[in-house]
């Protein structure tokens, strides 16, 4: 006998959901219930000074009258534990509390601020492969075509991509450094390739598979960056790993190492826009090694 | 095989899922003509670790049981403030964490026999991670030790003294495939390891009618069976029982029946919905299981849950908390359970069960289907001896 509990329990999600939205359940009863259920993260331990003892141990330097004095101050400690120590939890709790939320401050911060990270070169050839440059072109390679005369400037994607974009008549070019002896070129930092473009230069600029590796930051700046470098009429190809395809990995890392997040094509439509491009067009980019890929085009306005 | 297990509590009456698996392998074993000795402290408690049993030799069920006493008194204070830390989701250092692993039973004596039973057995066998009897035990020889974690998502599974003891063990034992991710996820490279999982046996004689009648029992019941305490996630659950009582439920309240260790310290508002049973028999929590409409267990931190598969074994539905990979992994294969992360979702997924009796008994069977094929103790003991002899050798 098989029974497919995930569609019961999507039904329940569903029936919740409904429930919700219509206002059947007692809200406030049931926020007063929420439980979070946390992992407790991996962070350095200073949090253990933030405990604070009632009482430390006792010690006198004098020879005769030591063992007096400190019985003394071990009878003072103990008439006034009932005061004291109320207060000592009291503060190491609160101390707790602060540190907590200072770690989750850093670890939001860190999420921000992650600049641009190198990959090795093998990891990069996975999704440089020829494959996913040919599935590329067929993707976009039109629209690129139609943005007229001018320079292509493809940031990510490999040199085969650039080859591939070249043989179908668009002028593409590359800002990764050239390739050493053994492996290929070297992965350049697309916001400072971008950042450092004379404005209204190019027809087109391709970011292929890059966004997921950008901070939230880095990512805010790219795409206002890609378009100011382009001239009006030109056209911006944004692509990448799709976070719900059906071989859609665990984590964007199974994609590729340097990807720290899934960036749907949602969120890059709503960065387009944002810059002032045209309304995207979303479509898909193929599927190289089980996962799917989607490309986000979208032009520049004349004025 | 001759074969010595390491535990830090060991007895008939000792609740705990890892030492109920050991007593069980152990047993099972010792009746397959295997040479089977437990090593284990004297300790029944594993809040106190007091020494409750005696010092010494005895045999159980063709097991040879060797106890020893609990050398290092328990600090309450320090593992208290040590625990204050963790409770706040924060880290401890280094000093810290061994402080806390020396205050869960640590023996000397223990430690020394477990030196001197190395070289006369195939394989010493650890379980749980949690305690020093495995942290501190399996460091002894740790070429002879493989290790049942019983792993959980928790802040111990994070110590670094607990990570540097797994890895550097000749092998490692898990419950389920879930729990074996767990501990790629901490310790990246693992040793030799295979997925072992626990056994059961269909009750003989399960009489829920008379067990409603002794224990005066009406209406719709839920069940869980186990360690009433906080890392169970039990209050939650008494929570959620109360709240379905009083505002969300289509059908009525249900009674709450829970056996097993710990104090259930129950809202007075919610005491007439909760049936305390405290500790019973096998055969009366299997009647308890029967007679109820679901298992009930939120807990986010298992390796292996009893109490849904003895539920699977009478025909009855598990409902689990969704943050537990674990037993959420395990209904869904099976087919036998549903997960909820939610009060509403506790009070959708109880009602269903209630309303529609052909889905409870279609989830009740399906698990009682994967639990006959998947967890008879004759495949599990099968599982054992090859696992234990492809890692020692």
């Amino acid at each position: 006998m098989t029974v497919d509990a995930a569609a019961i329990v999507a039904e329940i999600e569903a029936e919740v959901a409904r429930r919700r939205a219509a206002g059947d359940y007692p809200l406030e009863l049931i926020e007063r219930l929420r439980t979070d259920f946390r992992v407790t993260p991996n962070d350095e331990p200073p949090e253990a000074l933030a405990v604070v003892e009632s009482s430390r141990a006792l010690r006198s330097e004098r020879l005769v009258v030591g063992p007096a004095v400190v019985f003394g101050k071990r009878v003072m400690r103990r008439l006034l534990a009932w005061y004291v120590s109320p207060i000592a939890e009291d503060q190491t709790r609160f101390n707790l509390s602060l540190l907590r939320e200072v770690r989750a401050i850093e670890r939001r911060l860190a999420r921000v601020e992650t600049p641009w990270a190198g990959s090795t070169a093998s990891a990069d050839q996975v999704i440089d492969s020829d494959a996913l440059a040919a599935a590329r072109v067929t993707a976009y390679g039109g629209a690129l075509m139609a943005a007229g005369e001018g320079r292509t400037l493809v940031l990510g994607g490999g040199p085969s991509l650039v080859t591939r974009l070249g043989a179908e008549g668009v002028d593409a070019a590359t800002a990764d450094e050239p390739a050493p002896a053994a492996g290929p070129a070297r992965r350049c930092d697309p916001l400072s390739v971008l950042e450092g473009v004379p404005a209204a230069s190019l027809s087109g600029v391709v970011i292929a598979g890059l966004l997921p590796r950008l901070s939230p930051a880095e990512a805010l700046r790219v795409i206002p960056a890609a378009s100011a470098a382009l001239r009006a009429g030109g056209v911006l190809v944004v692509d990448g790993p799709l976070p719900t395809g059906s071989g859609a990995r665990a984590h964007p890392a199974g994609v590729h190492p340097a990807m720290r997040r899934w960036v749907p094509p949602e969120t890059v439509s709503l960065l387009i826009e944002s810059a002032g491009l045209t309304p995207p067009v979303v479509s898909d980019a193929g599927r190289v090694d089980g996962v799917d890929w989607y490309a986000v085009v979208s032009t520049r306005p004349y004025e | 095989m001759k074969l010595a297990f390491v535990v830090p509590r060991y007895g008939t009456r000792i609740v705990g899922g890892a030492e109920t698996l050991v007593r069980e392998y152990a047993t099972r074993l010792a009746t397959a003509g295997h040479a089977i000795e437990v090593l284990t402290t004297c300790a029944r408690d594993h809040t106190t670790w007091l020494n409750h049993f005696s010092a010494g030799e005895a045999w159980e069920s063709g097991v040879r049981v060797r106890r020893f006493p609990v050398s290092t008194r328990r600090d309450q204070a320090a593992v208290a403030r040590i625990q204050r830390t963790l409770d706040a989701g924060l880290c401890i250092d280094p000093a810290s964490e061994r402080l806390w692993v020396e205050n869960t039973g640590a023996s000397q004596q223990m430690f020394e026999a477990i030196d001197l039973a190395a070289d006369r057995v195939d394989a010493l066998i650890f379980a749980p991670y949690l305690f020093a009897s495995t942290v501190l035990g399996a460091k002894v020889r740790p070429d002879r030790s493989i290790i049942i974690p019983c792993l959980h998502d928790e802040a111990y599974a994070r110590f670094a003294i607990v990570k540097d003891t797994l890895r550097s063990a000749a092998g490692l034992i898990f419950n389920s495939a879930p729990e074996r991710d767990l501990a790629r996820r901490l310790l990246g490279d693992i040793p030799p390891h295979r997925v072992v999982g626990i056994g059961f046996d269909r009750p003989e004689r399960v009489d829920p009618d008379a067990f409603r009648r002794r224990r005066a029992l009406a209406g719709d019941l839920v069940v869980y069976a186990g360690r009433r305490e906080g890392g169970k996630n039990f209050p939650l659950l008494v929570e959620y029982v109360a709240l379905y009582a009083g505002a969300l439920s289509r059908s009525g309240p249900v009674t709450l029946v829970t056996t097993g260790s710990g104090s259930v310290d129950v809202p007075e508002s919610a005491k007439r919905l909760v049936a305390d049973l405290g500790f019973v028999s096998a055969d009366e929590k299997y009647e308890a299981i029967a007679a109820s409409i679901a298992t009930t267990l939120l807990s986010v931190n298992e390796s292996f849950s009893y109490l849904i598969n003895e539920g699977w074994l009478c025909g009855v539905p598990a409902i689990v908390h969704a943050d537990c990979a674990v037993t959420c992994n395990a209904c869904e294969r099976s087919g036998g359970g549903l997960w909820i992360r939610s009060a509403e979702e506790f009070a959708e997924a109880l009602d269903r069960l209630r309303i529609d009796q052909d889905l409870r008994r279609d989830l009740g069977r399906a698990g009682q289907t994967w639990v006959l094929q998947h967890n008879s103790w004759h495949a599990v003991l099968a599982r054992l001896e090859d696992a234990v002899r492809s890692i020692v050798q």
